[in-house]
């Protein structure tokens, strides 16, 4: 988890991923800052993460992320 | 080079599950209107063997989204439009070397350059009251005009800036255009705005180039700012704005980084096909 906040933060530094729990649905990740986490958790992790997984639910927070990539490591 | 139509979403979905490959350079950020697109049959493909595209109908161009996986598989694309391609990335990586040097294999050369601010209203700097401006929402089509007249006699035809004809009537029911007057009533600037999941975005702003420097982007800045700050007061601190800027304009970035936006890291260059 500490990896993919370290991620995180290197895309959007302003940003609190710590707390904040409504990042997609609160306008504060955009589908720039998709695609730019995506590619760098597919490069980190060493998974693939799919067009079906860009659920907004999957994005609203670092947990919901962190959920998806362990999921994608299975 | 024929261009194809993207019938349904699970071709979409197809294509990009093909081409999003490890290592992938993409700038696709519509899949989430890729739907849509679909459904107003304004969504097109070209496969190749490693590398895919799609391409997108604007008023004056077309723009192109693309996966590269092999940067030697170069593709012309002898269109009768002009093409534009958004390369993402984050300033402090440096330039996306490998796409603009891509794309210019293909035909392109660099257009301009944005970056992304951010302000949070508790890091604002409080308004600063103008004398001898005035700042209201548009209240005629004729209003909306000359305010849209102005953004596209200042702004770029193919980066997304361009206002339509079509659409004059929306912003004006929308509510989402303001004027800068003086005190005679001439006008002197406007700033068109939106707001997206609770976050205001300055769309456009422009000032008449005889009002330059005499405070109208200030004022219309400081009025959007406090017009879309959250109304509930333990909210109002939080309230977010968002932008873009062109890198070049240094008269708008004095004024934004005065006022209090930062950089956050997020950048644009935009590469240009002319027919």
């Amino acid at each position: 988890m500490e990896e993919l906040l370290e991620l995180l933060k290197g895309v959007r530094a302003d940003v609190d991923f710590e707390n904040e729990t409504a990042l997609i649905d609160d306008g504060i990740l955009d589908s720039f800052d998709v695609v730019s986490i995506i590619s760098e958790i597919d490069d980190k992790f060493d998974v693939q993460i799919r067009i079906s997984e860009l659920d907004p639910d999957n994005f609203n927070s670092a947990e919901s992320i962190w959920e998806l990539v362990q999921k994608l490591k299975k | 080079m024929k261009l194809k139509e993207v019938k349904e979403f699970a071709r979409y979905q197809e294509i990009v599950d093909k081409y999003k490959r490890k290592g992938v350079l993409t700038n696709d950020y519509i899949y989430q209107d890729a739907a849509d697109l679909i459904i107003h049959n304004n969504l097109y493909e070209y496969c190749g063997i490693n590398n895919a595209f799609f391409f997108v109908q604007k008023d004056k161009c077309l723009r192109l989204y693309y996966y590269l996986n092999d940067l030697e598989e170069i593709h012309e694309f002898n269109l009768n439009e002009s093409l534009v391609a958004e390369i993402l990335f984050r300033g402090n990586l440096g330039l996306p070397q490998n796409e603009m040097e891509y794309l210019s294999k293909c035909g392109f050369h660099f257009h301009l350059r944005r970056d992304q601010y951010c302000g949070v209203y508790r890091e604002l700097q409080i308004p600063c009251l103008k004398a001898g401006v005035t700042v209201a929402k548009a209240t005629s089509i004729n209003e909306i005009g000359f305010a849209c007249d102005l953004f596209n006699n200042s702004f770029d035809h193919y980066s997304g800036d361009y206002i339509a004809k079509d659409i004059y009537e929306s912003l004006y029911t929308g509510g989402s255009v303001w004027i800068a007057k003086d005190l005679q009533g001439n006008f002197s600037g406007a700033l068109h705005q939106s707001v997206e999941r609770g976050v205001a975005w300055v769309s456009h702003v422009a000032v008449v180039e005889s009002y330059r420097g005499h405070g109208v982007g200030q004022a219309l800045l400081d009025t959007f700012v406090e017009e879309n700050a959250n109304p509930k007061i333990d909210l109002r601190p939080q309230s977010r704005y968002m932008l873009w800027v062109q890198s070049e304009n240094a008269p708008a970035l004095r004024l934004y980084q005065k006022k209090g936006f930062k950089y956050i890291n997020k950048s644009t260059i935009s590469m240009l096909k002319l027919k």
